[in-house]
């Protein structure tokens, strides 16, 4: 039996799950939210004029790009790692608390192939959701606001150190990579949460338990007294997706924290192989 | 042994953490057999059949499946198993063809046809649209059954397939697993805490108590062994002396107006026929059954009678 039998019948069991139902409302939600806050943000800094219905006219600094990042650097500060924490720490405790792993393993299936093979489709599943919340980002951008340039300042997204920009065309193709870096960076979490699947039987523990170390050293990396030991934080770690939004991208920066986040999915996901080919299933 | 092993276990053990849950069962599964895996909660059955699946690893012993060692090439030993073990999982917010659809896809894949066919067995047809979620137990028992039906196994294995199920209910699963193995041909390994399921349904059995096998053959064996005559007859005493010189016969106790026996060997008609050749008017026999709990006190605790 096939690697790609394994993945499509993974993609079938997410097919209207609850939790995937849940994690795309709550991410189209957050868009309103952040639209909103976009809004009235904006309102302030150019004295009450509204930024809606400039698509017609010129489009400034506040324009559908800078939306959309913003909302993508929002949501990957804690929606978009819960979402995927939700469906990475329950991929194996989750099966293993409603029964349905002893059915699979009943199965003529090889447990490392099942395992690998439920990270990749986590994998999927992120990008296509990071992907999807882009797309309808830019989309809304546009529709309410209008496209520019990207222009960077230094600010809330703390991406430069002097003002700059990304022209329009280009920076299309850093969204389209900041899919892939911020994928790459919350399976890093996703590895953590599938490790604690692995351990334990209850769905509560291995998802909670990666949230909470996630939001844990994102809080406690943001406090001065920390800073000594914040390079050593996987969330540390996680947050390289986002420079290449910086005006000139830096590969090597990237290459990095890409790999160091490398380090941690396959370390984590050796273990949990080797753990779950050695496990008793008893539940 | 004339008939062929399909399922052997060769002193199978299981400890967790040194508790011994599991203790040297051998246990042997012919062709053919639907064989009863008897034994009280707690006594291991479940995690034989574990075992037997590959989903918990054994302390020691070996398991065969139609000759393929378990231990050593799990995945080509499963290939000839179908499984329900501890009831039936699903992913509940799909529907029933979609369920099947993923637990066939794991062993290979079946047909349309094969699908709807085994559906058509466990009389499901109609209902696999719906999803899993508003399934009564005794369908979800036996869309359990059909997914293990679909990759033609040469052994089934249920574990406490009454389980849950109303007296209407398991009457229907007690039909289907007997339709399984006259029509269908299948060998089946049926576990369970109720003697008068697997009294209905097997042929052969074994019975497991805290971990240990205690007793292994035929279920008409098992039912000499676990009944116990009561004759009601006039002057039970001298009745009683008389019958205690035959061989295979055994007396109990007696109560005013009548005798409780067991008979190894010789049946109730024989009985009758020496009592009233003797003169004894025998007014009743009536065949007691033990109750499971009664057997296993018995086997287990030596020769202490407790007749119902
Ligand atoms: N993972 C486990 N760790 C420790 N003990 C266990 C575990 N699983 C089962 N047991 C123990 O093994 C014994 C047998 O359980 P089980 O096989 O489920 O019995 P049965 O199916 O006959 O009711 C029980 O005493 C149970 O508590
Ligand atoms: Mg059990």
């Amino acid at each position: 039996m096939g690697f790609s039998v394994l993945i499509r019948t993974e993609f079938l069991k997410l097919r209207r799950s609850r939790t995937v139902t849940v994690g795309v409302v709550s991410l189209l939600a957050f868009v309103l939210l952040v639209l909103w806050g976009f809004h009235s943000y904006a309102a302030q800094r150019l004295g009450g004029v509204s930024i809606f219905g400039t698509s017609s006219g010129e489009p400034g600094y506040f324009n559908g790009l800078l939306f959309a990042l913003y909302s993508l650097y929002f949501a990957f500060n804690f929606i978009m790692p819960v979402v995927i924490a939700v469906v990475a720490g329950a991929q194996i405790s989750g099966e293993a608390s409603a029964g349905t792993l002893r059915a699979i393993l009943s199965r003529p299936v090889d447990r490392t192939s099942l395992l690998l093979s439920k990270f990749a489709v986590t994998a999927m599943y992120a990008w296509m959701v990071i992907t999807g919340f882009v797309i309808f980002n830019l989309v809304l951008g546009f529709a309410l606001v209008g496209w520019g340039d990207l222009a960077l300042y230094p600010g809330p997204l703390g991406l430069v150190e002097e003002p700059g920009s990304i022209p329009l065309r280009d920076a299309l193709g850093r969204f389209a990579l900041a899919t892939l870096s911020g994928t790459w960076s919350l399976m890093t979490l996703a590895a953590i949460a599938f490790f604690l699947s692995v351990v334990t039987r209850s769905p509560v523990v291995s998802v909670t338990g990666a949230i909470l170390a996630y939001m844990v050293l994102t809080v406690v990396g943001r406090v001065e007294f920390f800073t000594e030991i914040k390079s050593h934080f996987f969330t540390t770690d996680m947050d390289f997706w986002r420079i290449v939004f910086k005006p000139e991208i830096p590969w090597r920066e990237i290459a990095y924290g890409a790999s160091r986040c490398g380090v941690y999915i396959f370390t984590l996901l050796l273990v949990s192989a080797v753990l779950f080919e050695r496990k008793d299933i008893t539940t | 042994m004339s008939a062929e092993s399909l399922l052997v276990t060769e002193s199978l053990t299981k400890r967790f953490g040194g508790r011994c849950v599991v203790d040297g069962v051998s246990l042997e599964v012919n062709r053919g057999d639907v064989f009863g895996f008897l034994g009280p909660n707690g006594a291991g059955k479940s995690t034989t059949m574990r075992m037997i699946l590959g989903l918990v690893r054994a302390s020691s012993g070996t398991i065969r499946v139609a000759g393929i060692d378990v231990g050593r090439d799990r995945r080509a030993a499963l290939a000839k198993v179908g499984a329900v073990v501890e009831g039936p999982a699903f992913y509940d917010h799909l529907s029933g063809w979609e369920n099947l659809e993923i637990f066939t896809a794991l062993g290979g894949g079946a047909t349309r046809a094969r699908m709807e066919e085994a559906l058509e067995i466990v009389g499901l047809r109609g209902r696999e649209g719906d999803p899993v979620d508003v399934y009564s137990t005794g369908m979800r028992q036996r869309l359990g059954i059909a997914q293990a039906l679909l990759p033609h196994p040469e052994i089934i294995l249920l574990d406490e397939p009454g389980n849950g199920l109303d007296p209407r209910g398991s009457l229907e699963i007690r039909a289907l697993i007997r339709q399984l193995s006259t029509d269908h041909g299948l060998t089946i390994f049926l576990s369970s805490h109720l003697l008068h399921e697997v009294e209905q349904l097997c042929d052969r059995v074994a019975i497991l108590d805290r971990g240990h096998l205690l007793y292994q053959g035929s279920v008409a064996g098992l039912l000499t062994r676990a009944s116990y005559l009561r004759v009601v007859v006039e002057s039970p005493a001298a009745a009683g002396r008389f019958l205690e010189g035959f061989e295979g016969v055994q007396v109990l106790y007696e109560e005013t107006g009548s005798l409780t026996l067991r008979l190894s060997g010789v049946d109730p008609a024989w009985v009758n026929a020496r009592l009233v050749e003797k003169g004894f008017r025998v007014q009743e026999l009536r065949q007691v059954r033990e109750s499971l709990e009664n057997i296993f006190l018995r086997l287990t605790g030596g020769e202490r009678e407790a007749a119902a």
